[in-house]
């Protein structure tokens, strides 16, 4: 049996609707549709590239948000996004149009574009298509001018409005001509540089322990077919990495967890800032399948240990004074279910950390399937071990961890979120409703749904930052998007047999992921103003400050498992 | 994956810049982090300490870890190192007539997978002052100049390596006795058996110089199948069968396909292509190692330089069915012990 998780949010959409009559406002009306208009909506890709006539007659209606756009010049970056509400809508020409799609800064050279249909919509007896635009500098600059000019990228999104054709046609004949009535460009957003924000030195890093650059070089895919891995656990990719300053030497260095089969290893930071791996001397090179680390002083002695979760266990080394890593203990879960992300604060206030750790599936993963899909309680329990003198005690019911039921979980991260000094703790879910687990003296009460945190999508992991500078912690919290799930799932006739809130759930599987702002007593969710939902099948989302002006901006690995060659947006 | 199965399409990762008015823009392809591999984790931290954050990002597919070094380089950041995890600190600071209350956490973990560093840090703005420093500085907190720069490493990704589909079984396992024999095996010496194809230009390739170096050794016993062969047939097939669940479903099974069994008649090694005699003679050195080192071995290292907690052996159900189904082995043969 394939598990539910393999499924795309369409196929699971369709899935969870069941069998549906044809007719007006069905899914697979609707994606026919969709499907039907790939050359159309290849025109108005290739027309925006700057090729091809528009696919468009002069009596459609053309309009471009108004208002003042945000602009932001730092130097080297220049960013721009049309006004938030789009301000007082404006009529426009086809060149208007395009500026807009391709970011309202006058580009109107050759661009780079790909397109994505979020939603379809029946309406006066044809259809209304979100699109998606991405747009880039070519690839390949035509001329030494282009080759120049900054960097540039463009996102926009627009809807079409597409009816019937009025060619005669008579009464009962199925249409098959439309036209494109409207196009109205939603909102646009711009971004160049003349410099770079990142260099990719891996390979500097890495190059001197040519061992650790060969082990880290290939990808799981190669991997799959040389590990003796009955769980295939290097298929999945879930390997974390910690960072900490180990030696004391004042620079950070790097453990990084490994598959079956292979070690995993800590990359000892050098003063020239090369690594080098010295996990075998020091006793971490674990070869189990290996998902969660942290580097974090358990034992208060001022240096740091190190935690493996090593399957259904977590294992704790403790860093003695000759920089080796020796047991100390181990936590071991109910059942064998592996440990994913895993995360240390002091819960209880006794001066030690604690440790918790996510649990997800089973060994293997078509054992466990979600029950009910959209909102599970049937996944392996999360587990917080209590430091008792570097002894782990499961102490998970006693702090009322075990609320809940198992929602199959990838990640708790603490943070003080109501800022009374204990740590609280998100849980993020994949297949259920996401937990706030709030600190009262050492008792976790959940109250995601009080705070506005549920976020009901497919959780992966959650950041805390206070981003917008106001003295409290936002909260990004990573789901999938999925433009099929969105198409489907939202259709008029969609899952009729399932009840209002149920549909609702479903829906919002396939949003993408979620900014929650801290306001007064809530977090409010402000996804869609600030532009972030769209981060693909996210999983790791964090806050960072890319650009070094003091605001946390985000970067959201995305990805499952994908074949080598390109093809969506 | 490498077979072409594909579950969700090619998603890139995205990075978002922060407007400072509760917006973002998107800059995933301006600022290179568009990576087309499949990403899991970022991890953020001051890796060359020079006061902006620089990121670590893992991988399942491609280059499965990647340094990103961030070029903004502040002339100053603030620094919150409080040596515990869980603290928290309000940064107030002035930026011409406009007031920021920060508020910064250090933590154990951050994202998904990733665990992080114990420092906080934030980048000032050239004319950005912070406000009540003095206090600050009493739990832990500085504001930092930028250092001197250190020598650039060089930039780049890590180069792929064209590893062949290769499975050292950390438990060995054993094979039917009537299939030992239809091999030639000989209890007490070792045996490579290799499966190969006329028309396979790899196998004219590998196979001479293996072969010959294998007879001069002298070590292990030699049977060469031809799947051409209809007296072959069968041991070809449930070879096949074996080795598919060793390698995976994403290995596309190949000729020559080789598989050594050591002298007590147990699987250690299955490979396709690629015979290299010196790789060949390392995994032959397998059979000298007491039962404890040989258990459980690594998929990389020479044995005995990392270590199993674990030990868990692989579970020959799923391969029992199939072979049952298949008919090479009955209910009371070997497999369904």
């Amino acid at each position: 049996m394939i598990a539910p998780l393999f499924l795309s949010l369409a196929a699971v959409a369709t899935a969870v609707a069941g069998p549906q009559e044809p007719g007006p406002d069905r899914a697979g009306d609707v994606e026919a549709f969709v499907e039907a208009q790939a050359d159309w909506i290849g025109a108005l890709k290739s027309w925006a590239e700057g090729r091809g006539q528009a696919p468009f007659s002069e009596a459609a209606k053309l309009t471009v948000p108004g208002g003042e756009p945000s602009v932001v010049d730092e130097g080297t970056v220049r960013l721009a996004r049309s006004a938030r509400d789009g301000g007082a809508r404006r009529r426009t020409d086809a060149a208007g149009l395009r500026d807009a799609l391709l970011g309202g800064q006058g580009v109107h050279d050759l661009a780079s574009v790909s397109t994505k249909v979020l939603a379809a919509v029946a309406a006066d007896g044809g259809y209304d298509l979100e699109l998606r635009f991405e747009a880039e500098a070519p690839t390949e600059a035509p001329t030494e001018a282009l080759a120049k000019a900054p960097l540039w990228q463009a996102v926009s999104t627009a809807t079409v409005s597409l009816r019937p054709s009025p060619s005669p046609a008579a009464a009962g004949v199925e249409v098959e001509e439309w036209d494109c009535t409207a196009l109205s460009v939603d909102s646009w957003e711009w971004a160049s540089r003349t410099g770079e924000l990142f260099v990719e030195r891996t390979l500097g890093v890495m190059g001197p322990d040519k061992r650790a650059a060969r082990l880290l070089g290939v990808g799981m895919d190669r991997w799959a077919q040389r590990l003796d891995d009955p769980s295939r656990s290097s298929w999945f990719g879930h390997q974390g990495i910690a960072a900490g300053d180990v030696n004391g030497d004042g620079r950070p260095d790097l453990l990084v967890a490994m598959p079956s089969g292979l070690p995993n290893m800590l990359l000892l930071q050098q003063p020239d800032g090369t690594v080098r791996d010295v996990a075998r001397e020091v006793g971490l090179a674990w070869l189990d399948d290996t998902k969660g680390v942290l580097l974090a002083d358990m034992d208060g002695d001022g240096r740091l240990d190190a935690v493996s979760s090593l399957g259904h266990v977590l294992v704790v080394q403790r860093q003695d004074e000759r920089g080796r890593f020796q047991m100390a203990g181990w936590g071991v879960a109910p059942d064998e279910a592996p440990f994913y992300g895993i995360s240390a604060a002091d819960v209880d206030g006794d001066g030690d950390l604690d440790l918790f750790g996510a649990r997800y599936v089973s060994t293997h993963y078509a054992d466990t399937v979600p029950v009910p899909f959209e909102d599970a309680r049937n996944g392996p329990s999360n587990v917080l071990f209590r430091n008792d003198g570097g002894r782990l005690v499961d102490a998970t019911a006693a702090a009322g961890l075990d609320s809940g039921g198992g929602r199959f979980s990838l990640q708790g991260t603490f943070g003080d979120f109501d800022l009374d000094g204990d740590p609280d703790l998100y849980v993020v879910n994949d297949f259920g409703r996401n937990q706030l687990f709030v600190n009262r003296g050492g008792q976790f009460v959940d109250e995601a749904a009080a705070f506005g945190v549920e976020d009901q999508g497919a959780g992966m992991g959650a950041s805390w930052s206070d981003f917008d500078r106001d003295g409290d912690l936002d909260l990004y919290v990573t789901n999938m998007f999925s433009s099929a799930g969105r198409r489907v799932a939202f259709q008029e006739g969609f899952a009729p047999e399932r009840t209002e809130e149920e549909r609702a759930e479903i829906r919002r599987l396939s949003l993408g992921n979620s900014l929650f702002v801290r306001d007064g007593a809530r977090f409010v969710d402000r996804s869609d103003e600030a532009g972030v939902r769209m981060g693909r099948w996210a999983w790791g989302a964090v806050f960072a400050d890319l650009n070094a002006d003091g605001f946390d901006d985000l970067v959201s690995p995305a990805g499952f498992l994908t074949g080598p060659e390109p093809g969506d947006l | 994956m490498e077979s072409g199965v594909s579950w969700s399409g090619h998603e890139r990762n995205v990075a978002w810049l922060n407007l400072e008015r509760g917006e973002f823009v998107d800059v995933s392809a301006v600022s290179g982090l568009d990576h087309a591999e499949d990403g899991r984790v970022a991890l953020r931290c001051d890796w060359d300490g020079d006061g902006d954050l620089d990121l670590w990002l893992r991988f399942r597919s491609g280059p499965t870890l990647r340094y990103l070094e961030n070029q903004a380089d502040p002339e100053r950041h603030f620094a919150f190192d409080p040596g515990v995890p869980g603290a928290s600190v309000v940064v107030e600071t002035r930026l011409g007539e406009v007031v920021h209350r920060t508020l910064l956490q250090t933590r154990t973990a951050d994202g998904y997978l990733a665990g992080v560093r114990q420092r906080a840090v934030l980048a000032l703005q050239p004319n950005e002052v912070v406000l009540d420093g003095a206090a600050l500085a009493s739990q832990g907190a500085r504001v930092v100049e930028r250092p001197e720069p250190r020598p650039a490493l060089a930039a780049g990704e890590l180069q792929p390596v064209d590893l062949p589909a290769r499975v050292v079984l950390r438990s060995s396992l054993s094979l039917p006795g009537e299939w030992l024999g239809q091999m030639g095996f000989e209890r007490g010496r070792a045996q490579l058996v290799i499966v190969e194809d006329p028309d396979c230009a790899a196998c004219r390739e590998v196979l001479p110089a293996a072969v010959a170096a294998v007879e001069r050794d002298g070590r292990l016993g030699l049977t060469r199948l031809n799947t051409r062969n209809p007296a072959a047939g069968s041991a070809v097939r449930w070879l096949s069968m074996i080795a598919t669940h060793l390698l995976g479903p994403g290995a596309e099974l190949d000729t020559p396909l080789s598989l050594l069994v050591g002298p007590d008649g147990r699987l250690e090694v299955a490979r396709v292509g690629d015979l290299e005699w010196g790789d060949l003679s390392r995994d032959v050195g397998w059979f000298g190692l007491q039962p404890v080192q040989g258990a459980f071995r690594s998929s990389f290292d020479p044995p005995g330089v990392s270590r199993w907690f674990h030990g868990m052996a692989r579970s020959t159900a799923p391969l029992a069915q199939d072979l049952l189904e298949a008919g090479f082995v009955s209910e009371s043969a070997h497999y369904s012990k």
